[in-house]
């Protein structure tokens, strides 16, 4: 908290918000006070939209929650690499 | 007109050739008034930054809260917040000059009397500490909530941007500071907070230091879980007597 300790990193990739679908060049992820989310502290992944770095797609998650995403995000693309070789 | 009555708005006024947009929040009638100026915390110029200008407007103060990052352009206040952060956050010298403008817009104001404080949350609450130091006799009341990185022990820390730790800057204080914190706060931590309170006092500076058990970071935002009501409602009591003492 009280800090702007960000990491940034390219992406590659499309996210879909009420306009519609756009493409992701990069993500800024942080921890810090939420804005929306009613907790003390969040893990806030912000997609940047490609065409329009003003734009992003906001994620405000639990520890907990960023946690476990990312667990399964590397569990279900390892799963992929066992069963197909990808 | 009944007591507590208030006007509260969105206005635009130059700072340095651009407009500039605060939000400002003054009791109804003709009775002279001191004027606080509000920094808001890192996540933006929000509904929660409006809450408390209207707050100290309720108390009989003139209360400005200028929106740190609107040389970014057009935007939600959380997106504004969010472009702010990737830019490594706003230079110490631009928040420094904003609060005076701001201090400066306070005291043109048709009710106003001199005397100006600033109070400030989380990051503005460092920047309150910040602006008291550099701003010197401008200010005549400061209140810190909870300002991370007064002191900082990670000089990585320092950028271009926050280029000084403004517990280096303490000696060139002129306003009595209060300051409020949590003792489960991790930003600042009890020995932070210790520490700046051995700074003051080695300088002879006046200040109060108020500090609450069971009550971590950011305990007055009865929005979040680490809302404590009694701890909030004391320390909220001990900055309106601050400002009556000091501001008059």
């Amino acid at each position: 908290m009280c800090s702007y300790d960000t990491t940034m990193m390219p992406l590659e990739g499309s996210a879909k918000r009420q306009s519609g679908w756009t493409g992701i060049g990069s993500a800024n992820i942080y921890y810090a006070c939420p804005y929306h989310s009613a907790l003390d502290e969040a893990l806030n992944i912000d997609l940047i939209v490609k065409d329009n770095p003003r734009e992003r797609i906001a994620i405000e998650l639990s520890v907990e929650s960023a946690t476990a995403l990312a667990h399964a995000i590397l569990a279900t693309i390892e799963k992929e690499k066992h069963e197909h070789g990808h | 007109m009944a007591a507590g009555d208030i006007s509260a708005s969105t206005i635009r006024f130059p700072i340095g050739g651009e407009s500039a947009v605060a939000y400002l929040a003054q009791p109804a009638g003709n009775e002279k008034r001191p004027g606080v100026v509000v920094i808001h915390h890192m996540p933006g110029w929000d509904e929660w930054t409006f809450e408390v200008c209207r707050k100290l407007a309720h108390n009989g103060f003139n209360a400005i809260a200028p929106h740190l990052y609107f040389r970014l352009g057009d935007g939600s206040p959380d997106d504004m917040a969010a472009l702010a952060r990737a830019q490594g956050g706003m230079p110490d010298d631009q928040v420094v000059g904003d609060v005076a403008a701001c201090a400066k817009h306070l005291r043109s104001l048709a009710n106003a009397i001199n005397k100006v404080g600033v109070i400030g949350f989380c990051s503005g609450g460092r920047h309150t500490y910040l602006a008291g130091c550099r701003l010197g006799g401008d200010l005549d009341a400061l209140v810190d909530c909870w300002g991370g990185n007064v002191i900082v022990d990670d000089k990585s820390q320092l950028t271009e941007r926050r280029p000084v730790a403004p517990i280096d800057l303490t000696a060139s204080m002129q306003a009595p500071l209060l300051g409020i914190f949590g003792n489960e706060d991790p930003n600042p931590n009890p020995d932070q907070v210790n520490r700046t309170e051995e700074t003051l006092k080695k300088l002879g500076k006046t200040y109060e230091f108020h500090r609450y058990d069971g009550a971590g970071h950011g305990f007055f935002a009865h929005y979040r879980p680490a809302y404590r009501s009694a701890q909030a409602a004391d320390g909220w009591a001990k900055v309106l007597a601050f400002y009556r003492k000091n501001l008059g």
